[in-house]
């Protein structure tokens, strides 16, 4: 057979739009810059974070110092707001409670992704045994005041049994316990749906494991509902830090976390207003902020909004 | 008619077990406390401690007890509270659930009705500042303290519109008649509008944007009212599948709201349960709260179908 | 535990500091009229917990019951022992062990039963064998302990003599027993009805008001628990008028502002009855306003706070109960600690803050036992009451610094006041001591139980008299294994003294009590802090409110003018 002569290539060089190659994460990230309000929320977070930085080491007065000036004093040159029921400088318990505020909430938010992630993957991934008795757990906790469950455990593990002391660990641990539920529900029906994907399939065939095929292809294409889920936990566990300090079940005194504050001043609502509205402002602030940057995260993780 | 009598008859059971469940965890839970401290007595002879634990029936080892409260609770009994000499505890947490109750379902007529509004008014003016203002109030309501909300209600209701209107009209704290659930409702459904906002925002807008809506809504003030008819009664569907969820934040919220506007419910008989350290009480209120809010959940799943004809079970 | 007082000689002595009123006590102006609506009614922040006499031991239970039930004495208005019950003081035999009672003859039941001897004989044998928190009152009677014990249900000392008189024979003189006869777990309960309701040892007829009959001038009419209790006079009362109240209701409301807000819109005749209390903002606001001020008043009470050590030197030592020393224990560093730590407290600074603006409480500075009552020291005679920031100081350097202290917890009982002192007792100890103190608040029950086992290092400790006595204080708090100790305090030379005392008559050994209080001082057994003080928020248009130093003033003298 005689060898086909070389055919020459037109000189035409193929230019043509390709679609920019975006991940997931830069691709939200340009839909975020785009939602105000979500941006707003990241400065308020930011700020947050530099409170409660500076407050490790500086504050104008000692958050726990009572008598600084007369009790109940409203907000002046000396004291921008004022001086709490025991004297204490408002101003200075409030930068100490963006710290807490910050361990409260992310570390919930980590811990209960930490136990609902792992164990919504298993389910998901595997089904059989590991399912049932995850789905078990999930379907039985829907629907029950988990709040109060998690304050039994507060009380249970500190007060009664003193097995743990009065902190934000056992906070964190008690609503992680009773809220990793909705994480893995999540997790699990991403796994789910996921396990069926082409890709998935791709990596199989080529001989990944399971562990590198849950952790390295599946959990990061879950990734956007995660974080949302995780967002939105935030403010549920600082509402639930001050919904103990409500009942006397809070941090140890004088921690200044702004729900211990709320809960001390606000019998005191109509003499001394100051001194329950600047941890509640300071709170509603932050936690619309966690509420604004999720939605934002939502929209932006929204697979339907993608073009 | 027969296969939803059945299913309604398996949730039955389900909730039985659920609230056995639920409770049995609590009960174990409160129970590693030791006997003379479950007690809470400051008895100071041994022989009145021993008395007592005898009556209380905590001299038995933990699977007794746990058995005799089992069998106790299937027949409705849920023994004495440990601080209150003489107070049966079942009779007790019935009325006060009948109370809870009263002002529950007002709160969450108010959530519903309120987040309607709001997500309808900001689905309507998409985007502009009367969308982000209503968006914006439905989320203040869940970032601050429900605690501080009350106090402020009280404080405006039950004491400066004494003051204002010279006791004509004011909130009269406590429970007795029925112009004492207006002021606690508002108070207890108020913050959970938000939820339902967003969801009847998103579901009108998705109704709203197709094209045979809009060529309706052109058409005039008659026909706009049955579009948004028709574009309510799809956003109450998401609204329904939430109504488990609300519910339960509805009884979350009234541990706080029964024990701020002085009303004998369920939520202030926990509170009050927990810091008195009267643990048989606490394991009721737990009993009763696992048990409503499966019943809820199986109302809410009965009336969907009515709701939503593409479900059927 | 803390025991609420009901004992008389205060009200002279402390009468200086009590601000009273528009509208205290009798004696309205004759022209005002009263109100249609006879109604007393009053918040509660708890349900009751004890209906029975022979089981009451919380000041609520007692001040609401004191109107339904009564016994062979009571304090009156001046708060001296007066006959109730019984024709007149008893008769005490010449050796001082049997002491016989005669009954009025008209007294009856508020069903109507006359009251006879064989009731108390009744009542007190069943207080006796509920051992109740205050059972121990009787526990000089001969024949207690097996009582006590349960091997019998009758104490020997008791005997009936006839229908209207019976006498009670103890097992060793005590000075303090008359005073005694004048509380509430030897009031009279009905015994035909008890027995008929169940074991006379069962207190369920006193939760019924169909059966929780007594001799007060009020009966329970209506109980909804954890939520009201109803009382209406008593018809035909024995002892003659119940005054102009047709009823009193009580409400169950757990929040203060919500008790404060209905007060405020005319839903209650007062706030205070039943150890009531306001919030510290409501306090003040009210006692700065020259209008409100009016409706506010100020009892001072007879208990006293103070900041309590634990004296363990080591296991077992000096009492059993010691498992480990104590940094405070002994009379070395220990003493020097203690004083340290007193010195270091600006009471002026803690009752500003954690009473109210000093509204809830004055300092303490004489001694633990409260100002006014008996064997009080005086004025200004406890030197480690006073605020001295470089002595405190110099003593903590000379004991070993902070370090000898190590990490220490303040443990007190659930209540905002008592966590307001905790509060500012650890901010005045890191300001003026460089010394960390972490508080804890434990449950009444919980913290009880360990107090007395000496569990705690520092702790809150405070002690409302039962009657007017220093019997009360030192037999509970400091002699050697001391009921209610805390501190496992034991002096050999206190337990001579007082137990010397116990025996004589007041006005002899009253002597003998005032020094072992001043041993107390010498060696700051106790870091003593305030006394306290009862608010009372009455509208100006209820009369005969309020109460003095030991209890409320009784329902019978309300009455509710035209507003």
């Amino acid at each position: 057979m005689a060898q086909a002569a070389p055919v020459a290539q037109p000189d035409v060089e193929l230019t043509y739009e390709v679609p920019e190659q975006v991940t997931l994460l830069t691709d939200a990230w340009r839909r975020i810059r785009r939602n105000r309000l979500a941006l707003v929320g990241l400065v308020i977070i930011a700020v947050l974070f530099i409170v409660a930085l500076i407050s490790i080491f500086w504050t104008p007065y000692p958050t726990w110092l009572q008598a600084v000036g007369p009790t109940y004093q409203p907000p002046s040159a000396a004291h921008p707001l004022g001086l709490d029921q025991a004297g204490r400088d408002i101003l200075s318990r409030i930068m100490g409670g963006a710290l807490i505020t910050i361990q409260v909430g992310i570390g919930s938010a980590i811990i209960l992704s930490a136990i609902g992630i792992p164990l919504g993957l298993l389910a998901g991934f595997y089904r059989g045994k590991v399912d049932t008795v995850v789905s078990f757990f999930i379907n039985i906790w829907y629907g029950i005041p988990d709040l109060l469950v998690a304050l039994i455990l507060v009380f249970v593990l500190s007060d009664a049994l003193h097995l743990i002391p009065r902190g934000v660990f056992v906070i964190i641990v008690a609503f992680s316990l009773t809220r990793w539920m909705d994480m893995a529900r999540l997790m699990r029906g991403q796994a789910l749906a996921l396990r069926e994907r082409e890709f998935v399939e791709a990596a199989r065939m080529s001989g990944a494991r399971d562990f590198a095929l849950l952790f390295r292809h599946i959990f990061p294409n879950a990734l956007g509902p995660i974080i949302v889920q995780a967002t939105f936990a935030i403010p549920a566990a600082v509402l639930f830090e001050a919904f103990l300090s409500f009942l006397g079940l809070g941090l140890p005194p004088p921690t200044p976390s702004w729900g211990a504050m709320a809960a001390d001043g606000y019998h005191g609502m109509d003499f001394a207003p100051h001194i329950v509205l600047a941890p509640t402002i300071a709170l509603s602030i932050t936690l619309m902020a966690f509420n604004w940057v999720g939605d934002g995260l939502r929209d932006a993780f929204d697979p339907r909004m993608r073009r | 008619m027969r296969g939803t009598l059945l299913y309604i008859g398996q949730r039955l059971v389900l909730i039985a077990v659920t609230t056995v469940l639920v409770s049995s965890i609590v009960f174990i839970l409160l129970h590693q406390i030791p006997g003379n401290a479950f007690l809470n007595e400051t008895r100071t002879s041994p022989e009145a401690l021993a008395a007592d634990l005898r009556h209380y029936g905590l001299d038995k080892p933990l699977p007794t007890q746990y058995v005799a409260w089992v069998s106790g609770v299937l027949h409705g009994n849920l023994g004495e509270s440990l601080v209150n000499r003489g107070v049966m505890i079942t009779p007790l947490l019935i009325r006060e659930t009948s109370v809870s109750f009263t002002v529950g379902f007002f709160a969450i007529l108010i959530t519903i009705g309120v987040g309607l509004l709001l997500g309808v008014v900001a689905a309507l003016r998409q985007n502009t500042w009367i969308d982000y203002g209503a968006s914006s109030a439905a989320v203040v309501g869940y970032s601050i303290p429900n605690f501080v909300i009350a106090i402020f209600m009280l404080l405006i209701f039950g004491h400066y519109f004494y003051d204002w209107t010279q006791g004509t009209v004011f909130y009269n704290v406590g429970w007795g008649d029925w112009t004492q659930i207006p002021v606690p409702a508002i108070a207890l459904g108020l913050p959970y509008a938000s939820y339902v906002a967003r969801l009847t925002r998103a579901s009108m807008l998705e109704t709203i944007r197709t094209d045979y809506v809009r060529t309706a809504w052109a058409k005039g003030l008659k026909a706009r009212i049955v579009v948004l008819r028709h574009a309510l009664r799809n956003a109450l569907i998401p609204v329904v599948t939430i109504l488990g969820p609300l519910i339960t934040g509805i009884i979350t919220g009234s541990v706080v709201i029964e024990n701020i506007f002085g009303i004998p419910g369920l939520g202030k008989e926990f509170v009050q349960s927990i810091l008195a350290r009267d643990y048989n009480i606490v394991i009721g209120v737990f009993t009763f709260y696992a048990a409503l809010v499966g019943l809820a959940n199986l109302t809410v799943d009965v009336i969907y179908p009515a709701l939503d004809p593409r479900i059927r079970y | 535990m803390s025991r609420f007082a009901v004992f008389r000689s205060l009200a002279v002595a402390l009468g200086t500091i009590s601000v009273v009123a528009a509208c205290g006590g009798g004696g309205g102006t004759t022209s005002e009229n009263l109100a249609a609506d006879q109604t007393l009614s009053f918040p509660i922040v708890d349900d009751v917990g004890n209906t029975d006499p022979g089981k009451m031991s919380a000041g609520v239970d007692i001040d609401i019951f004191r109107n339904t039930y009564s016994g062979l004495y009571k304090f009156d208005d001046q708060l001296n022992e007066v006959p109730d019950i019984a024709t007149g003081p008893p008769q005490v035999s010449s050796d001082g062990l049997t002491y016989t009672y005669k009954l009025k003859q008209n007294v009856k039941f508020s069903n109507g039963d006359p009251v006879k001897a064989d009731d108390f004989v009744f009542s007190w044998n069943r207080a006796a064998a509920m051992q109740g928190d205050y059972a121990t009152l009787l526990n000089v009677v001969a024949g207690y302990d097996d009582v006590a014990n349960g091997k019998a249900t009758e104490m020997t000392g008791l005997k009936k003599i006839d229908d209207y008189s019976f006498s009670a024979t103890l097992s060793a003189p005590a000075g303090y027993w008359y005073t005694e006869n004048a509380l509430w777990t030897l009031w009279v309960v009905n015994k035909k009805i008890v027995l008929a309701a169940g074991k006379a040892t069962d207190t369920a007829w006193a939760d019924n008001p169909a059966t929780a009959i007594g001799t007060g001038p009020f009966k329970m009419t209506a109980r909804t628990p954890k939520q009201s209790i109803d009382f209406a006079p008593v018809p035909n009362w024995y002892g003659g008028s119940t005054g102009t109240l047709t009823k009193v209701h009580i409400e169950i409301v757990a929040d203060q502002k919500a008790q404060i807000t209905k007060y405020e819109s005319g839903g209650y005749s007062l706030i205070g009855f039943a150890q009531g209390s306001l919030t510290p903002e409501d306090v003040i606001r009210y006692n700065s306003d020259s209008q409100l001020k009016k409706q506010l008043t100020l009892e001072p009470q007879a208990r006293t706070s103070w900041i309590g050590f634990n004296m363990c030197e080591g296991p077992g030592k000096p009492v059993k109960s010691c498992t480990a020393a104590s940094p405070f224990g002994g009379d070395g560093n220990g003493k020097l600690l203690r004083e340290a730590f007193s010195l270091a407290v600006d009471r002026d600074q803690l009752i500003d803050i954690a009473c109210s603006k000093g509204t809830a409480c004055i300092k303490a500075t004489g001694g633990v036992i409260t100002k006014g009552l008996k064997g009080y020291l005086g004025d200004n005679t406890d030197p480690w009451a006073k605020f001295d920031k470089a002595k405190a100081q110099q003593l903590l350097q000379q004991a070993g610094g902070p370090s000898a202290v190590g990490n220490l917890t303040y443990t007190y009982n659930t209540s905002a006041q008592n966590k307001a002192v905790c509060d500012n007792l650890a901010s005045q100890w890191r300001a003026n001591l460089g010394v960390t103190v972490q508080c804890a608040a434990t449950d009444r029950a919980s913290f009880f139980n360990a107090r007395t086992k000496c569990s705690y290092p520092i702790f809150r400790h405070s002690w409302g008299a039962d009657y007017d006595h220093p019997q009360d204080w030192f037999d509970f708090l400091f002699v050697t294994d001391a009921g209610s100790s805390g501190s496992c305090y034991s002096n050999p030379a206190l337990d001579q003294l007082e137990k010397n005392a116990n025996t004589k008559v007041l006005s002899e050994s009253l002597g003998d009590y005032k020094k072992a209080n001043q041993i107390l001082v010498d060696n700051c057994v106790t870091g003593n802090l305030f006394y306290g003080v009862q608010q009372y928020l009455v509208h100006p248009y209820v009369k005969g409110a309020g109460g003095n130093p030991l209890y409320d003033n009784y329902w019978a003298g309300v009455k509710i003018l035209q507003h």
